[in-house]
């Protein structure tokens, strides 16, 4: 059933099996593994059905490093959470993403590709996808460069992203939520508090209250943080201030290696008729399904291993049958002197969009401003490293390297990107991915959670969402602005629910682990 | 006659055929015409990378022009 705490709430005395602190993807998705089990869960969510700026303003905050967006516009705070606003793309993590590097500090996830696989069918059937394929296939003419490609969206061509239509969770779910005998989803909730007991370490009740200032108090045998990388991070700064650090920032790690999706437009470029020997199936896709082709090219990850950088794509998007512009062509003789219909067909424009290398001094930490609850605001301090702009650099050299091998075309460079300019000197941006933050380790020397998702030191305590990821990966973001989500939908170990509940023992879908991304973007149908 | 009659019919899988050759011939055909075309732009096996006002060129291509 759906409750709201602006109106009163039924006794609420006898413990749940488990508390889910969130609504988003994450939230739900656990919800709804966790009740086929038989167990009763209480969902605290904190906006209401739909959006409101008396919730959406508790997620205000300060960017105290590198310039990013205001931090209450990326993220949604009501029911079905940043869903609300996702456009529909979703990409896998890849194997290597999983994988340890000698050359970048703190990367190696605790759990491997293989043991979040099997989990990937049910995480395609809450999201509404068809399933996930081979990401990569290998490129003609290239022994450095694979393509990119989903099953989710389209497997058929070079690239076709063919966004299926967003689940809102909200929405989708609502009536689910609301049938469900053994689910209490309390709108307007909002915690401020969870109760330890001192002796244990273990957690008992969640303290919430509604816009009035009403607390209330749900009891529960575990307790799972579903509120997104910055708020997870942000609650459990809160709950280590009372508790000497106990709740997994021993390592003080909480709120560090917060990571982002570097989205860095490049440009132009255009394309020969070569792209018809380049694409098997372009055609039959442009007649038949009226799709606008793409091409992501991404450097293998071996290749980038061994010339150290990071996993990141080059996207040549919103390819169209149109000349290029005056001011795209600009002063290049070379390029001025081309005759579109002759010497190239399509053209468009390029980004990058690559991966974060974690870094302890991007982090999530706590302003002296309060929210309405009394609670300490976020401050974001941003950073990047050098590798993550050598990341971006390297993958559009690679690409352009082979656009001119091939004879395929050519493309335009961001010149601050080709000058290497500092870190503080580049024209950043984003795509509102927020991972990390409550990274998942072997210890809580480099994490916060273990592979389970449990926080270290804690009895009964999980973090569900991207913020466990311990690396980033690559997306394929369309859009800077406004929002999109990364968000986990989990994996999980049988053994950890087992403890805690022993009837409950198909259970695989615990908190989490990261599993994909889900992407906002925009539909592309120009052609 | 029967026997004869039988020889003129369109099996439905003659027809499956027919249509699918139909609907697949112009497709199939700009792609075979398309790729006996090859690239104005030449093969460069081991390209030089120059920036030339925003764009990635080989440093021949600013020495030659593309199309006489």
């Amino acid at each position: 059933m759906i409750i709201d705490a602006q109106g009163g709430l039924p006794d609420l005395s006898d413990p749940f099996d488990c508390c889910i602190v969130g609504s988003g993807p994450a939230g739900i998705t656990l919800a709804l593994q966790l009740i086929k089990t038989g167990m009763r869960v209480v969902m605290l969510e904190a906006g209401g059905r739909e959006f409101t700026w008396e919730s959406q303003e508790n997620y205000e905050g300060q960017n105290l490093g590198l310039d990013y967006f205001p931090l209450e516009s990326p993220r949604l705070r009501y029911l079905g959470g940043t869903t609300g606003h996702w456009t529909g793309r979703c990409m896998l993590l890849e194997p290597s993403d999983f994988e340890a590097r000698d050359d970048i500090p703190l990367s190696g996830w605790p759990i491997s590709y293989d043991e979040l696989a099997p989990n990937q069918a049910q995480a395609a059937d809450v999201i509404g996808a068809p399933g996930f394929g081979q990401i990569r296939h290998p490129v003609a003419d290239s022994d450095s460069l694979d393509t990119v490609t989903q099953n989710f969206s389209s497997d058929r061509g070079f690239l076709d992203f063919k966004d299926h239509e967003p689940r809102r969770f909200g929405t989708y779910y609502a009536e689910q939520l609301a049938q469900s005998e053994r689910l209490t989803v309390i709108l307007n909730a909002n915690v401020t508090d969870l109760d330890v007991n001192s002796e244990t370490g273990t957690i008992q009740g969640a303290t919430f209250k509604n816009y009035a200032g009403t607390a209330y108090r749900v009891q529960a045998n575990v307790f799972t943080l579903a509120m997104g990388a910055l708020e997870n991070a942000r609650f459990l700064l809160h709950l280590n201030k009372g508790h000497q650090n106990k709740f997994g920032n021993q390592g003080d790690m909480v709120g560090r290696c917060f990571m982002e999706h570097l989205y860095t437009p490049q440009g132009h470029y255009f394309i020969t008729r070569r792209l018809y020997s380049h694409s098997r199936y372009w055609e039959f896709d442009r007649l038949l399904y009226r799709t606008v082709p793409q091409l992501v090219l991404s450097p293998k990850p071996a290749y980038a291993r061994q010339h150290g950088f990071l996993n990141g794509t080059l996207k040549l998007d919103r390819l169209q049958k149109k000349p290029l512009s005056a001011n795209a062509q600009g002063k290049s003789e070379f390029i001025s002197r081309l005759e579109y219909g002759e010497d190239y067909h399509f053209s468009g424009t390029c980004y990058v969009a690559s991966e974060q290398s974690p870094n302890l001094n991007s982090r999530v930490t706590l302003t002296d401003d309060r929210d309405s609850f009394g609670m300490q605001k976020i401050g974001l301090d941003l950073q990047l490293l050098p590798v993550d702009l050598a990341t971006v650099r390297q993958v559009a050299l690679k690409a352009a390297e082979y656009l001119i091998q091939t004879g395929l075309g050519r493309m335009q460079m961001k010149p601050e990107l080709w000058n290497e300019v500092p870190i503080k000197d580049f024209p950043l941006n984003y795509s509102s991915h927020h991972m990390g933050g409550a990274r998942m380790s072997k210890t809580s020397e480099t994490g916060v959670v273990d592979a389970n998702c449990k926080v270290h030191g804690a009895n009964n305590l999980y973090v569900a969402g991207s913020g466990a990821f311990t690396t980033s990966g690559f997306a394929n973001p369309r859009s800077q602005s406004s929002s999109s989500l990364c968000a986990l939908v989990t994996i999980c170990t049988k053994p950890l629910v087992r403890r805690f509940s022993p009837k409950i023992k198909p259970l695989r879908n615990i908190c989490a682990a990261a599993y994909f991304c889900l992407h906002r973007a925009l539909r592309h149908r120009e052609i | 006659m029967a026997s004869g009659f039988d020889s003129r019919m369109i099996t439905k899988r003659t027809f499956v055929k027919t249509a699918f050759g139909v609907i697949a011939a112009a497709p199939v055909a700009r792609i075979i015409a398309l790729k006996t075309m090859d690239s104005p732009l030449a093969i460069v096996h081991s390209p030089e990378l120059t920036l030339v006002d925003g764009w990635l060129l080989d440093t021949q291509d600013t020495k030659v022009g593309m199309r006489e």
